[in-house]
């Protein structure tokens, strides 16, 4: 059992993941994707018994909303490639 | 060759026999010395000094903790403040961390000295280091193997005496994988003890934190300090005691039955079991019928979280940028140029099995699994201390003998990854050698929390091989 992709779809999933894919990748990437996906492809075949008790005791810990300056504000800015007057830059979005 | 405990070294600075300088000095040069590749970044002699100093500070006055002054190695995908870390990847060849870790800031606070940072797969995603955009580390035993991976060069810089210990990640065998290939002592934490505030995220439901290093008393050392409830990670969370060890360990029918497994591992396997029964141990075959999916789940899960988390990694925030003009351009551009294939297959794998039609058939039915798999182990778990298995089917392999293959470089996670899956924890502890002298693990899954169970069953190993 193996889910094969056309080329055409792989080129959907990576404009989906915002992956540029060369085309002469394509190919290889196809092959890859297909026998990682006739690897996992077994889970299809587990039948389920009704309904699966998916409860558990771990539980999200939040903490207070409370502002706070943040130290590394300035640092944080700094790590994106392009910036000015700690905004980060970004190319136009709307046309 | 033998490598000082962390104990001993601590003992010998305390009494003066030597001083936290020496020591320090003596795995630095053996660092720089090394060409395993093993280190992406040794840091500055002036960095160091600086926290030599701190750690002879604490010395002088009185506040030495049994890890001060000691020189330990980081993964490079946690961050340490002011310091690079790229996560193995060309994507953030220049990142500087704006803030450290909780589990670097409670190194820190005992005064531990970050000697550099270690080798990986790009993001976490491999079992051989040979994912890295920084080219392959060496395993120390046979440098014509790959250490194992995703830690591969925490494992390999631990092994070679380049560092007292060192930190790695654990999503789905991580710690466990290279510290059994490089025959050292890799602690994969209960989910949530550790707090993975400053961990670059992979799969957010699976990382975990944790040491690797060349004894079980040394990971516990290391567990006990960066353990412990965070604000800053809304998944952590205190760990209650586990209870006195039954002395019952369970192996899972069938591990042998499908010829995946080296022979050579299965006889040490074998064997370890035979004496653990001298030692007074039941060891019993247990029936987990959903055991063997664990392997899909874990890979379905892991996809899809991945495909979500380096969403971020788009040109914009953070590292380097394609100079494409469109805004879309520049995502694709950056990610497609600045990603291994490695990392492309699983956003590509990801978003194909959260995307609409298939949602159901991958993403919800492994999401089903994990709890069927996690109830399936509980049960077992209330009559015996752990799961034992070996911690991989095969030895280290060669370097380059996987990578054209990435499924076959997926089944040599089938051991390591229940635990991850259903947030248990889990210790690999060297076991012998094969004929050819690589090192063999073998590994215990507890119950949550269990982790002193785990160090208790990793000394009793440590005392018998």
């Amino acid at each position: 059992m193996t889910t094969e992709m056309t080329g055409d779809e792989i080129k959907r999933l990576a404009n989906l993941a915002r992956l540029s894919v060369p085309e002469a990748e394509l190919e290889a990437v196809r092959k890859d994707t297909a026998s990682i996906l006739g690897f996992v492809d077994t889970i299809k075949s587990v039948q389920l018994n009704g309904q699966v008790d998916q409860s558990s005791d771990e539980i999200n810990v939040f903490r207070d909303d409370i502002a706070a300056p943040l130290a590394a504000y300035h640092d944080l800015i700094e790590a994106a490639p392009l910036y000015q007057d700690h905004f980060v830059k970004v190319p136009k979005v709307l046309e | 060759m033998e490598y000082p405990t962390i104990e001993q070294l601590h003992n010998k600075i305390i009494t003066g026999e030597t001083t936290i300088k020496v020591v320090v000095k003596e795995y630095y040069d053996r660092a720089k010395a090394s060409d395993l590749n093993a280190f992406r970044e040794i840091y500055s002699e002036e960095d160091i000094a600086e926290q030599v100093a701190v750690a002879e500070a604490m010395l002088k006055g009185g506040t030495a903790t049994v890890l001060t002054g000691l020189p330990i190695a980081i993964k490079d995908n946690i961050l340490f403040a002011g310091h690079v870390v790229s996560g193995g990847s060309k994507m953030l060849e220049h990142y500087t961390a704006a803030y450290s870790a909780t589990a670097i800031e409670k190194l820190k606070a005992q005064g531990v000295v970050i000697i550099g940072r270690v080798n990986m797969d790009e993001f976490a995603m491999g079992s051989s280091t040979e994912n890295s955009a920084y080219g392959v580390t060496k395993n120390p035993v046979d440098t014509s193997k790959v250490p194992g991976g995703s830690s591969g060069g925490s494992a390999a810089a631990v092994a070679a005496g380049l560092c007292v210990a060192a930190l790695g990640s654990d999503t789905g065998g991580s710690i466990r994988q290279p510290a059994a290939f490089c025959g050292i002592v890799g602690l994969l934490p209960t989910y949530g003890t550790v707090s993975r505030h400053g961990l670059m995220a992979m799969g957010s439901s699976l990382d975990v934190i944790g040491p690797m290093t060349h004894t079980v008393a040394d990971a516990e050392a290391l567990y006990k300090v960066i353990k412990g409830q965070d604000k800053y990670d809304s998944t952590s969370m205190a760990s209650p005691e586990s209870g006195p060890l039954k002395k019952r360990l369970a192996v899972p029918a069938g591990i042998f039955a499908n010829g995946g497994v080296d022979s050579e591992i299965e006889k040490n396997f074998k064997n370890t079991v035979d004496k653990l029964k001298v030692e007074g141990f039941t060891i019993d075959e247990v029936e987990l019928p959903h055991y063997a999916e664990a392997l899909a789940v874990y890979y379905i899960l892991m996809f899809a979280e991945v495909s979500s988390n380096l969403a971020r990694l788009d040109g914009i925030r953070y590292g380097d940028r394609a100079e494409s003009l469109s805004i879309n351009d520049v995502y694709g551009d950056t990610r497609g140029a600045l990603f291994g294939p490695e990392v492309r297959r699983r956003i590509l794998v990801g978003t194909y099995v959260l995307s609409h039609g298939y949602y159901d058939a991958y993403y919800n039915k492994a999401i089903a699994l994990r709890s069927i798999i996690r109830k399936e182990v509980e049960t077992v778990l209330e009559h015996y201390d752990a799961i034992l298995t070996p911690t991989t089917p095969t030895p280290a392999f060669n370097i380059g003998e996987k990578t054209d293959d990435p499924v076959s470089m997926y089944l040599g996670d089938l051991f390591t990854v229940p635990a991850n899956i259903i947030h248990h924890p889990g210790i690999s502890i060297p076991s012998g050698k094969s004929s050819t002298g690589l090192p063999f693990g073998v590994q215990f899954i507890g119950a949550r929390f269990a982790e002193d169970t785990l160090f208790e069953l990793g000394k009793t190993i440590e005392n018998i091989r």
